[in-house]
């Protein structure tokens, strides 16, 4: 298996003749990571670090104009993503802003996984979409063996036994006694051919507390839940236990991953799932909504709602089914970058279905200018900054 | 009923007046607006102050005549369009055999600008034909310039005179012919520097994280509402460009002077609709609905046709007038 090589994109950034001159980007800006896995460097070279950031990698020597880096991938925290493509003297004035902390890039074509951990490590709950089983497995070790270094119990549920993780998981289990579990996904998930949402979100709860009970720092599992999503009718079955389960995790002592092999699954089903995660890697996927908390907003939506969620959206909207209370039905968006009349037409027919109006809660500006010229009149806004 | 010059006229009468003295223009306007009056129709001025004023001082007392605040109706042409629509199907609703309305554009409309007003009037010509409206657009020939002049004459069907006279416009084109004719671009000075970002076959996202990073890096950068605006007329357009377009799209954005313009060129031909951004359309499958809120979310919007493609030109900020 081919190292994994972790590599800052801040190349572009210490160049000395940067296109766009002005004020330091604020370093307000929690962690951003950059991924430029399907990139293909170009009068480029990779090196391991530059003075004046402090990043783990970086693509260096960006001294021609044909120089590039192929496409780059900017992850917010908040588990949106922006593709900024052919990363070069064209984008580096992008890039250029971006001067804030940590900033981490994991490149090159054969390390799918470590950017997968990366992700993962912002987030509580996220979704790895895979090709490569090994890469899966590379990438479920580190993060579970962080949770061992962490003091969490873990756990490995995938359907047909542990795989290429057999030997680490005993080798584990030996070295921590009781933090380390292998859960057949069969036995995990399914009571029967179906998977009951309100047991399963039971089944964890449980098993959270009782890490903690044991002395454990909370709970920490991977779930390859390829199995699970492989019709329309058990995704949908899954879409409404990940909503249920999301909401727990998003309070609790737990963390968690749900590997998707996309082979298996095909892009889309993947990005039905994905959109429901507070993060993952799932191309084309950039907006999330998963459910609010109990007595709160009916729903979470977040990230960037253009003509790439045409489909999506609406699925997913059917998936989190937010409820109205009161005659409506709020959605806490502060996280919404971006709301195109697309989706605002969409919000306004789900609303009309549910004989109820929908309320964004956003810092976003022009959305009620937008909605009223598309006739979403049942889409209102509460400006929230 | 129709009446006055436009009895026996079905849908919109629409008529420049081109003025070179406040008696030629009161000549023209005061029987047009006390026609009106006599009528029983809605009677309306959408002058800027002065003449305005000069109308009102005009008028008998009491004289029911209502004075529209002209600022923000003419602040963008699809905008008016959306304005004087609602408008009109209420008159027309409540009953209205005819509707009268003069207005006229302020200088700073006849600079870089023009270009976006000529396809206003035209494109009006269509947009309020459902309507029994006879309405007059005044300008000043002492100050308007001779290019501006030349679009009234192709874009108002007749000229109102004097003495109840109304003659027909012998250079005057329907919009679906002019609007799909190529109309000079005024570049805007901005740029003539190289762009503050230049790229390849963006997709929205893309796109919209470009015009962010450039409106965060300018050193009098837009903030706010304006960059709000702009973000979504590129995602629209850039949109387009995919969807009903050819590649390759390249998209440049610059900035300075307080104001970012963003150019968005594909290989295509550009919509064959004529009102194509101007008119608000049903469907949200098409292009005109993203060209639509283009048009009504910046300050400033081209569209050019030309051999190697199709280019839509949008600003921030308030724009190069010239």
């Amino acid at each position: 298996m081919r190292p994994h090589i972790s590599i800052v994109l801040a190349a572009a950034l210490v160049l000395p003749t940067l296109a766009v001159a002005g004020p330091p980007a604020s370093a307000a800006t929690a962690s951003i990571t950059y991924e430029a896995e399907s990139g293909t460097l170009q009068g480029v070279t990779v090196a391991d670090a530059v003075p004046g950031f402090s990043g783990t990698g970086y693509v260096a020597g960006f001294d021609d104009p044909a120089d590039t880096a192929g496409q780059v991938t900017r992850w917010d925290d908040d588990g949106t993503a922006d593709h900024l493509r052919r990363l070069g003297r064209r984008c580096r004035s992008l890039i250029a802003r971006e001067r804030v902390t940590d900033q981490r890039l994991c490149f090159g074509n054969e390390t799918r996984a470590a950017h997968q951990v990366t992700a993962a490590a912002t987030a509580k709950h996220s979704c790895w979409s895979y090709e490569d089983q090994r890469q899966f497995e590379a990438s479920a070790r580190t993060f579970l063996a962080e949770g061992l270094a962490a003091g969490e119990r873990i756990w490995y549920a995938r359907a047909g036994g542990p795989g290429g993780l057999g030997g680490w998981l005993d080798e584990a289990a030996r070295a921590h006694p009781g933090a380390v579990r292998f859960v057949p996904l069969e036995e995990a998930y399914l009571a029967g051919q179906r998977l009951d949402p309100s047991a399963q979100v039971g089944t964890y709860t449980a098993a959270t507390a009782t890490a903690v009970a044991d002395g454990y720092a909370g709970l920490r599992v991977v779930a390859e839940c390829t199995p699970l999503v492989d019709t329309p009718d058990r995704l949908s079955s899954f879409a409404a236990y990940e909503t249920l389960v999301d909401r727990f995790i998003a309070t609790a002592p737990m963390r968690a991953v749900c590997g998707f092999d996309r082979g298996t699954l095909g892009d889309r089903a993947v990005a039905e799932v994905a959109c429901l995660h507070p993060a993952s890697n799932a191309g084309g996927v950039y907006f999330t909504l998963r459910a609010g908390p109990p007595g709160g907003p009916a729903a979470i939506l977040a990230g960037e709602l253009d003509v790439a969620a045409e489909e999506l959206f609406p699925a997913a909207l059917a998936h989190v089914r937010p409820e109205p209370t009161g005659g409506t039905i709020v959605f806490d968006a502060a996280g919404l970058r971006f709301v195109d009349h697309r989706a605002l037409l969409q919000l306004h027919r789900y609303a009309e279905r549910a004989g109820a109006d929908v309320v964004l809660r956003t810092s976003l500006g022009i959305v009620t200018e937008l909605a009223a010229m598309v006739g979403a009149g049942r889409v209102r806004v509460e400006r929230v900054q | 009923m129709r009446t006055g010059a436009a009895a026996g006229h079905t849908g919109y009468f629409h008529e420049a007046i081109r003025y070179d003295s406040d008696e030629h223009l009161l000549a023209v306007v005061l029987p047009f607006l006390l026609g009106g009056v006599a009528a029983g129709e809605p009677t309306m001025v959408a002058f800027g102050e002065r003449n305005a004023d000069l109308v009102r001082a005009a008028l008998p007392a009491g004289c029911p005549v209502t004075f529209l605040e002209g600022g923000d109706v003419y602040a963008r042409p699809v905008g008016a369009i959306r304005s004087y629509r609602n408008l009109l199907a209420e008159h027309a609703g409540a009953g209205a055999g005819q509707i009268r309305i003069v207005g006229e554009l302020s200088a700073a409309q006849f600079g870089a600008t023009w270009d976006a007003w000529a396809r206003y009037e035209s494109a009006i010509n269509h947009a309020y034909d459902e309507f029994p409206l006879w309405s007059m657009c005044a300008y000043d020939e002492r100050t308007t310039p001779p290019a501006v002049l030349a679009d009234v004459a192709r874009t108002h069907p007749r000229t109102a005179l004097p003495h109840d006279r109304h003659v027909p416009s012998p250079q005057y084109v329907s919009p679906e012919v002019f609007l799909l004719q190529d109309r000079p671009a005024v570049t805007d000075p901005i740029e003539h520097a190289p762009p503050v970002a230049d790229l390849l076959d963006p997709r929205p996202l893309e796109a919209r994280a470009a015009v962010r990073t450039a409106a965060a890096s300018a050193g009098d950068g837009l903030t706010g509402r304006p960059v709000d605006e702009l973000v979504l007329s590129v995602s629209e357009v850039v949109t387009n460009a995919y969807v009903h377009g050819l590649p390759p799209v390249r998209m440049r954005i610059w900035a300075g002077r307080g104001r970012m313009v963003v150019s968005v060129e594909d290989g295509g031909p550009g919509p064959k609709n004529p009102f194509a951004g101007l008119l608000p359309t049903s469907s949200t499958t098409s292009a005109g609905l993203g060209l639509w809120i283009a048009h009504q979310s910046c300050s400033h919007i081209t569209l050019h046709r030309a051999a190697t493609g199709y280019t839509v030109r949008m600003t921030a900020g308030p724009p190069y007038t010239g």
